[in-house]
Parts: structure tokens; sequence; C-alpha cells
């Protein structure tokens, strides 16, 4: 028999998806979902629990503001302007630029980490091999079991059975 | 209509009539600062009954978890719109000793015009009729979404009518487009904070504590971007007037500054730990901390150049009417309990 990358199984609904990862969620499966539109709580039930993004932003938005504002004093000693009577380093008039260096830092850091954790730009993914699975961008909803070292695939199999899906779909590695 | 009380609340009713009594005492050594003291408390108590109105027609235009928990807090508080009208009248009556175009001769006819007892107190009561007529409409569930949304439209416009009348024309060179948003947001602030501190310590734990741990961060950004947007706005030119304002708030009430900018930041850094937003106890001190800013704020706006007595005026009231708002919360939501209960 091939290896498999995993076991789909196929919904028609977001609630009885919903209802399915709830129930395989404590035995110990590595889930994923496949749906066509966000489903509010999936991540919850799939257990999934990433705050890489909001770390990076957050580290991103600090070092972004930091630099704006270094920038701006260190252009300010190089070439002395003084303008109004203020002191050359005046701190209200750096802030905004600091404000959109925080802004342009987090969003770089948040869209750089959500791209490295998804491990993207990738073409190509095994489930797009399997039957069937181009319906998850149309009205279907797939819940995957994950082919790891542990793996038993008739124990998988019995498992999603048990949650009456419409049909279960191998996807080979 | 028969108003029963509870013990604590009747006793909070009499430490604020106390209070509220002797800050009004005070007119016979000073009415002047006196009078400007329960203006500054009094915009602040009239915070609620508009912050709450404001939340509940967002709550109606985009529903969501975050309104669920608190909407009959927020019904409770707009019940507070006819109190805070009330608690004008000494503002009302002593229009002469609290505002300088009484004293002056106004600067430009337009301020001729606009400033006068008859049309300020006229202002005053539009907006308080707005926000008790709007608010009636709402809480009966009469064409919510049509009141809500025009509500909302009418919201910053009139806001903005009373914050200059209010609290900017206690200035007569200061011109600034941003006050009234400045003072709305302060006043939305506030009421959010106190109304969920309110929340907090009368019910139980709110469905989804998160999601209005998140709105408070939203509402302290804002605040941040606001209040630094008008300092900078001022500053940047450094024309007379401007600066005239602010210099009138240095010295002493540098103190202020730092007490405001303190109790509002420490709160918004603390916010962005989702462990903070989520947790009911961390939240109500935040609350404390973020009301206790927005009062010493009102106070900066309203106080400068009234000595000692206004501030003290400014105190009493202050606690007079924090405690007449606590009461009054209390009685307004189980008047909204029971209306909403099934029968």
């Amino acid at each position: 028999m091939a290896e498999l990358h995993a076991l789909l199984a196929e919904f028609d609904s977001p609630e009885r998806l919903i209802d399915a990862a709830r129930r395989l969620g404590g035995q110990g499966w590595r889930l994923e979902a496949f749906t066509p539109f966000p489903v509010e709580g999936l991540g919850r039930m799939l257990g999934f629990a990433d705050n890489r993004v909001p770390r990076a932003m957050l580290i991103g938005g600090a070092t972004g503001a930091l630099l704006g504002f270094l920038m701006q004093v260190a252009t300010n000693l190089d070439y002395p302007l003084w303008i109004g009577g203020r002191p050359l380093i005046a701190v209200p008039a750096f802030l905004l630029i600091c404000f959109e260096m925080l802004v342009l830092g987090a969003v770089l850091a948040g869209i750089g980490t959500m791209l490295i954790a998804n491990r993207l730009p990738r073409l190509h993914h095994p489930v797009f091999a399997a039957d069937r699975f181009d319906l998850s961008a149309d009205d279907r909803f797939f819940l995957a079991i994950l082919a790891d070292a542990a793996f038993d695939r008739d124990a998988a199999g019995k498992a999603l059975a048990a949650l009456h899906p419409r049909a279960i779909i191998e996807v080979p590695a | 209509m028969r108003v029963e009380l509870l013990r604590p609340e009747a006793r909070l009713l009499i430490v604020g009539g106390l209070s509220a009594g002797a800050a009004l005492a005070l007119c016979l050594i000073d009415p002047a600062a006196a009078l400007t003291g329960w203006l500054g408390a009094a915009v602040a108590f009239a915070a609620i009954p508009a912050g709450a109105l404001c939340l509940m027609a967002m709550m109606r235009l985009i529903p969501g978890a975050w309104g669920e928990s608190l909407r009959l807090t927020c019904e409770a508080g707009t019940l507070l719109a006819l109190p805070a009208l009330a608690l004008f009248l000494p503002v009302m009556l002593g229009v002469r000793a609290i505002y300088p175009w009484m004293a002056h001769r106004p600067e430009t006819a337009f301020q001729a015009f606009w400033l006068g007892p008859w049309f300020y107190a006229l202002r005053t009561l539009l907006w308080f009729l707005m926000l008790w007529g709007a608010a009636r409409a709402i809480r009966a569930r009469r064409r919510t979404r049509a009141v809500a949304a025009a509500t909302l439209v009418a919201f910053p416009l009139l806001g903005s009518l009373v914050a200059i009348d209010w609290l900017m024309s206690l200035d007569l060179h200061l011109a600034s487009s941003a006050f009234g948003l400045q003072c709305l947001i302060l006043s939305v602030t506030l009421a959010f904070a106190g109304l969920l501190l309110f929340r907090i310590g009368a019910g139980a734990r709110p469905y989804r504590v998160g999601v209005l741990g998140a709105l408070l961060l939203t509402l302290l950004l804002l605040w941040a971007y606001i209040q630094f947007l008008t300092f900078f706005i001022l500053w940047s030119p450094g024309l007379p007037d401007g600066a005239y304002w602010y210099g009138r708030r240095a010295g002493g009430w540098d103190v202020a500054e730092w007490a405001f900018g303190l109790l509002g930041g420490l709160p918004l850094l603390l916010l962005l730990l989702a462990k903070v937003r989520r947790s009911p106890r961390l939240l109500a001190r935040l609350c404390i901390a973020v009301v206790a800013g927005k009062l010493i704020e009102f106070a900066w706006l309203a106080l400068p150049g009234q000595g000692p007595v206004g501030l003290i005026g400014f105190a009493l009231a202050s606690l007079g009417l924090g405690s007449g708002a606590a009461a009054g919360l209390s009685i307004a939501l189980r008047r909204r309990v029971r209306a909403r209960r099934p029968t």
C-alpha cells in the first residue's frame, strides 16, 4: 500500500465539521481542516494555539518605531536645521514618522511570519491530488487526520467512519 | 413610579448628596471656582448616558459578542440622562460666574450671537433631549436600526457643540475643531470603563470578556491618538492662542498631565497582553485606573486658573456625583432587568 499523507472525511455543513472536530479533538490525532470559507471556532476545535504572528508583530512594531526614531535623530544631528526655536531633537514632531514605521514594521513582520509559518509560497500540496478535494472551494467541508510516525490507517479510518461523513478519501503522500 | 432602594444604594446616595452639597456650598467662598469645579464633574457625569447611548447604538448596528454582555448595563446607563441634565442646573444658573464671555465683551460677531445664557441652556437641553429620546426608542426596541443610525450621525455633531459650549468656551481664544472629538472620546472611554467596572462588579462573569478588554484597548488607542493629535496640531505652528491654552496648564498641572498620561497609557500597554484582557479581575482594576485618569483629564480641561477652591470643589463634586452614578446605575439596572424579564 502506498504511503499516505492523510485521510480525509467529507462533510456537507460547517456544523457537522465542527462537531466532528470536537469529537476527534481529544483523541490524540493530528487534525487539519479545509473549508470554503472561515468557520468560526474551528481553530479552537483543532487545538490551534500558535501565537507566532502576534508576537512577531509586537517585536516588528517596536523595532520599526525605534528605528524610525533613531533615523530622525541621526538625520537631525547630521544636518541640523533650527526651526521655530524648537530643540533639534523635537520629539512631538518625530512621533508621526515613528507611528508610520511602527505600522510598517508590524505589518511586514506579521505577513512575513505568516508566510513562513504556513510554508508559503508553495505551489503544490498532496491534498490537491485527492479526489473531490476541489469541492473544498465550493460547498464541502473536509476534516483530515494527518499521517505521522504512529499513524494507523485502519484506526484512523474507523475513527472517521464513526462520524458518518459523506465520503472518506485517501490522500497519497 | 416607585423607586426601591437597597441599603448600599441608600448609603451611596447619602454620601453623594452630602459631598455634592459641600461642593455647592463652596460657592459661598468663591462662586466662579466652585461652579467651574462643579461643571467639570457634571460633564464627567454626563459622559455616562452619552457614552452608554453611543455604545448601545453601535451594538444595534454592529451586532456581536461584545454587545451581548453589556447591553443591559448600557441601557441602565442611558437612564441617567435626565439626572445628568438636572446636574447642569447649577451650571446654567451660574453661567455668569463661570464663563469669561459673560464678563468680557465677546471678540467677534459670531461669539456675540452664539454665546449667551439662553442659547447655551438651549443647546445643553437639546443634547440631553437627544440622549433621552434616542435611548428611550432603542430601549423600547422601536425602529432601533433607524434610530441607532441617526444617533451615531447626530452624536459627534451635537456632542461637539456642547463640548465647545461647556469646556472650550472657558477660554475665548482657543479655536480647535478637534475639541469636540477630544471630549467625546474622553466621554465614551470614561463611560465604557465605568460601565464595564460596574458590570464586572455587579454581575456574573461577562460572556467572552476578552472582547470587552479589546474594546477598552481600542478606546484607549483612539484617546491617545486624538489627545496627541490635538496637541501636535497646536504645537506645530506654535501660534500664541494655542500655546497660551497649553501654557495655562503648565506649572502644577504638569502633575495632572503625568497622572492622566500614565493612568491611560499603562492600561493601554497592559491590555496588549491577552491574559490581561481575559481576566475580569485585572480588567476591573484597569477600569478604575482609566476612570481616575479621565476624571483628572476633565479637571485639567476645566479647572486651570481657578485655584484650590476649584480643585476642592471638583474633588467633592466628583465624589458626590460618582457615588450618585454608582447608586443610579444600580437602581436603573434593576429597572431594566425587570423590564426585560420574560413574563
